[in-house]
């Protein structure tokens, strides 16, 4: 660069850094107002590419983003322990408000971070002696519950549940065998049935006590039994609503479960030969309602899932590669989602599974065989495969999918840009959504367009005050329905919802 | 009641007494379910050893014979509770048991002490997830409970007996940061941290820990075995600090946010022989990002000889064979190691080993692999040895093991029931079988030691304690005693009372 060159960078430097807009300011705990060190600050433009940059806060918890060009941001923290916050978000799960800087500008900013929630409680014996090392189990309030997460109690049978994002839970201490005396599952509110638990709500910053658990003294059972090893390595699993427990083994595959509650019970055992890069496996659905000491488990190879895709006209169609996902359905959770690599044939752990195909704007799945087939398709959709077992598992997809599209208008009735709209699948069950809700941001006229629909009835909601709203809160917005057909296009203009 | 009735004599050929009684929670006086009872006669009293547990509303009733017991309750997460103990940690009075007697006794069981605190950073914030230890405020020090910091940096230690503890919080990476172990009052030094005085059934609030940043490293360990298998044998590697223990089932693991220092590493997996194992075991001092590959290997069962027993003590149980593992971590749990044809198979690395003691005989000498001969000069406490290629231990033991034996009375009296405790002054007490041998007298307050080597002791009796250590011995004016080799030494005693 010649002399001359670089003078006038310099300059043109010196000069943009003159109009630069700046967002600085200071990340505090939002009780104590402590300054929060090494928290990690997240801007990003409101336009698209959002062009986000991120950098920690020094130990006086100060950030400091410079040379920012003139236009509109979001900032957002994270901290671990510390729930995320959008800055400007009215309540913990609405969209934080976007910062409008000319050039020049300097906004200044307090960003304050809530704690998650926590459930605390005693677990005591008849006699309201605590009860040590019980573990107790958080759950979502849905039917049936699902297993978050557990924690045992300490010498003083008292637990704690950490970490909870506001919402209604369930809690239930666990099976447990003392010396002399053994406790069934007891949901809070000491009941063994869901339907009589008690739901407990949590809120960020605020720990919920005294949950006690006076569980029902009743008899445990023993499981145990044999695996044919076949010269491999075995692992046995037993699973419940309460979660999956491991099996000691001897070198015989003789396995022996702790004691468990009277109730249903799947029984995996699985056989890995590193020399023969072989897997088998066996599975049971087991009752346990007496001790269960002869169980024989004799694994057998994989079984295998063959998958078809035909469109309505039952021509085939061919799928891109991980356009299909999978996940493993325990009774206590699902399992972690995967994608299919190659969809022809895959081989699979026996026991229950969800299949669904991902969403797209060119197709959506109609139907699901073997399966519901009165139900919705465009979802999970459950497939059971028993030991050795080969299955073919057909999508019928739509090529022409459903569109809901619209306008939405602020309470002056004027276009409203950049607002979220949330779209809800009203009949598809909630456990089977793949996603809980799909949104799109309406353009600057207010214009917002959702594609790649199934054929069903579906929720819409245009509303700032949401990060992402959840059935619950789509019914007390008072959400439109609105009933699509297969490549029908609908329009439906939405009011801006506004919490009061 | 504690003093001896001449009609106990008697007591064996009277018909069956009945005891009734109840256990409590001492806080708070609700009954203990499920918890164990033991009533131990103190011998020649004609009682007989019972057990039995308190049904739901924490009562329990014992038909027995009459007799002088002894009465304890056990049940986790309390201490031990004796009949009739005048501190938590002073042993149980004894308990008359007579045909026409009704009694009704109520044992208060009480629980360990705690600390709780809050790990924070330099703005009072709390910190998450970082693991803190207890230790018993002794040099070197000694970890006695540690526990994890949650979400709000909030941490409780329970299970602690009472006395002076420090506090520190462990190595962590945390958002960037390097942390080392830190005592509380932001110190790595413990003669400088802040001490904290627990006592029983009581909970020491805030006490606050401020890790210090520091650099902190990487180990990356392979273990590697010789016998591969298949499928390959599961290898369980554990790395051990001053501060923990890490456990981790794999062969190939990197532990980080380690502070500089020195560490064991212990690996081992089964191998071909059902009756041998593949491990390995290196110390090592770490004071950068490093890599050790350990290469297991079948350890043969390690051999055990007693010279100087006659053949049968060997085979008849007699002999007790008592082993711990050592580890920079501490002492693991002693265990009686159960030996087939003199042989025994063995973890890797450092141990210690002892005999119980057996009536009559002393050990004289000790040798192993990897042994030395301790400064105090005596082999008849625990014994160092490294266990790395099986080899071969021996005890040598002597029959020439003095007795020691006298009356403990009270006022002219003598006492029953009551606990002896004898202390060998010659041997170090980290090498000390227990702080002290204990034994109690029997109905005509007579005691007994036998198979007790040459040298220097201590001896008190008193119910004030349950196991005192050097110093209340020195307190309470412990008669002190030589004993030379081969002899029965008489020493009556008067029974020690804290007025």
């Amino acid at each position: 660069m010649s002399q001359a060159a670089q003078k006038t960078f310099l300059a043109a430097l010196a000069a943009a850094s003159l109009h630069a807009a700046a967002i600085r300011g200071m990340v505090v705990e939002n009780q104590s107002g402590y300054p929060l060190a090494r928290a990690t600050v997240m801007l990003e433009t409101v336009q698209n590419p959002p062009d986000p940059k991120s950098l920690r806060t020094n130990l006086s918890g100060i950030f400091e983003f410079t040379g920012l060009p003139a236009g509109t941001y979001r900032i957002s923290a994270a901290k671990l322990g510390f729930a995320p916050v959008q800055y400007g978000q009215k309540r913990w799960f609405s969209p934080g408000m976007p910062i409008a800087l000319s050039a020049g500008d300097t906004a200044d900013l307090t960003i304050r971070m809530p704690r998650y929630g926590g459930i605390s409680g005693t677990v005591f014996d008849e006699n309201d002696v605590g009860l040590p090392d019980h573990e107790v189990g958080v759950y979502t309030n849905t039917r049936p519950p699902r297993l978050l997460a557990h924690a045992p109690t300490d010498d003083r049978g008292v637990y704690r549940l950490g970490s909870l994002r506001p919402g209604k839970y369930l809690i239930r201490s666990l099976a447990k065998s003392y010396d002399d005396e053994s406790y069934l599952p007891t949901f809070y509110g000491d009941s063994p049935l869901v339907d009589e638990a008690h739901a407990i709500e949590v809120k960020l910053d605020e720990e919920v006590e005294h949950m006690d658990f006076h569980p029902a003294p009743g008899r445990l059972f023993t499981i145990s039994g044999r695996i044919n090893t076949i010269q491999g390595s075995p692992v046995v699993t037993l699973s419940s609503d309460t979660g999956t427990e491991m099996a000691t083994i001897d070198g015989q595959g003789n396995f022996t479960f702790k004691p468990v509650a009277p109730g249903q019970y799947e029984l995996l055992g699985v056989v890995t030969s590193e020399r023969a890069r072989s897997r088998w496996a066996a599975f049971q659905t087991i009752t346990v309602d007496r001790d269960l000491s002869s169980l024989y488990l004799n694994p057998s190879a994989l079984p295998t899932v063959q998958f078809d895709f035909v469109d309505t006209a039952g021509h085939p169609v061919t799928m891109p590669e991980g356009s299909v996902m999978l996940r493993r359905k325990e009774p206590a959770a699902e399992g972690q989602t995967q994608d299919v690599k190659a969809p022809d044939a895959i081989t699979l752990l026996p026991g229950r599974w969800e299949v669904a195909v991902k969403p797209a704007s060119t197709y959506s799945a109609v139907k699901f065989e073997p399966g519901d087939s009165a139900g919705r398709a465009d979802g999970w959709n459950e497939i059971v495969l028993p030991q050795g077992s080969k299955t073919t598992a057909r999508f019928v997809l739509s090529l022409q999918p459903a569109t809901i599209a619209g306008m939405v208008k602020n309470p002056n009735g004027e276009a409203l840009a950049g607002v979220p709209v949330f779209v809800e699948p009203y009949d598809l069950e909630p456990r089977k959504r793949i996603e809980p809700m799909r949104w799109v941001i309406a353009d600057a006229q207010g214009h917002y367009q959702v594609s790649g629909l199934a054929a069903g009835a579906y929720r819409l909601l245009a509303s700032f005050d949401y990060e992402m709203p959840d059935s619950e809160q789509m019914a007390a917005a008072d959400a439109k329905t609105v009933q699509v057909e297969d490549g029908a296009r609908a329009t439906l203009d939405l009011a801006e919802f506004v919490i009061h | 009641m504690r003093k001896a009735l001449p009609w106990l004599l008697l007591a064996a050929s009277l018909p069956a007494a009945t005891l009734r009684g109840t256990v409590v929670e001492n806080l708070t006086g609700h009954p203990l379910a499920h918890t164990s009872v033991l009533l131990e006669p103190v011998p020649g009293s004609g009682g007989v050893r019972v057990t039995g547990r308190t049904n739901r509303y924490g009562l329990f009733e014992f038909t027995t014979k009459p007799g002088i017991y002894i009465l304890q309750a056990t049940r986790p997460p309390f201490l031990t509770a004796y009949y009739g103990q005048k501190r938590w940690n002073s042993a149980g009075m004894p308990l008359t048991i007579t045909e026409s007697d009704s009694q009704f006794v109520t044992i208060r069981m009480m629980r360990y002490g705690a600390i709780n605190g809050t790990v924070v950073d330099e703005n009072d914030v709390g910190q998450t997830g970082f693991a803190v230890a207890a230790y018993k405020n002794t040099r070197p020090l000694q970890l006695a409970a540690n526990a994890i910091a949650d979400e709000r940096g909030v941490y409780r230690i329970y299970g602690l007996l009472p006395g002076d503890y420090i506090v520190r919080s462990l190595g962590k990476d945390l958002e960037g940061v390097g942390y080392k172990p830190t005592f509380a009052r932001e110190t790595d030094e413990p003669d400088q941290a802040h001490q904290v005085d627990v006592d029983i059934e009581e909970e020491e609030r805030g006490v606050k820990l401020r890790p210090l940043p520091g650099q902190l490293f990487k180990l990356t360990v392979t273990a590697t075995p010789t016998d591969p298998g298949d499928p390959p044998p599961p290898v369980i590697m554990t790395l051990v600090s001053d501060m923990s223990r890490q456990v981790i089932k794999s062969g190939s693991h990197t532990f980080s946010g380690l502070p500089a220092g020195d560490y064991e590493i212990f690996a081992e997996a089964p191998s071909y022989s059902p009756d041998q194992k593949q491990a390995a075991y290196e110390r090592i001092h770490l004071a950068k990002d490093n890599s050790v590959s350990l290469i297991l290997r079948r350890i043969p069962p390690v051999t055990f000889q007693f010279e100087g027993l006659p053949t049968q003590a060997l085979n008849d149980g007699t002999v007790k064979l008592l082993g711990r593992r050592k580890d920079l971590a501490g002492s693991h749990d002693t265990q009686v190691i159960p030996l087939s044809d003199h042989r025994a198979t063995l973890a890797v690395g450092p141990w210690e080993f002892a005999v119980a003691p057996i009536e009559g005989y002393y050990v004289a000498r000790f040798s192993g692999v990897g042994s030395y001969r301790p400064q105090d000069k005596s082999f008849d406490g625990w014994n160092a040895d490294l266990v790395i290629y099986g080899g071969s231990v021996r005890f040598s033991m002597s029959s020439s093991a003095s007795s020691l034996h006298g009356t403990v009375s009270d006022g002219g009296d003598p006492v029953a029931g009551a606990p002896v405790f004898l202390e060998p002054m010659d041997i170090d007490p980290a090498r000390r079988l227990t702080d002290n041998y204990v034994t109690i007298t029997d109905v005509h307050g007579q005691y007994h030691f036998g198979s007790l080597g040459p040298g220097k002791y201590r001896v008190l009796s008193s119910f004030e304690y349950q196991m005192p250590d050097s110093k209340t011995m020195e307190n309470a004016h412990a008669k002190e005693l030589q004993i030379d080799v081969h002899t029965d030494t008489g020493a009556d005693l008067d029974l020690y009372v804290i007025r």
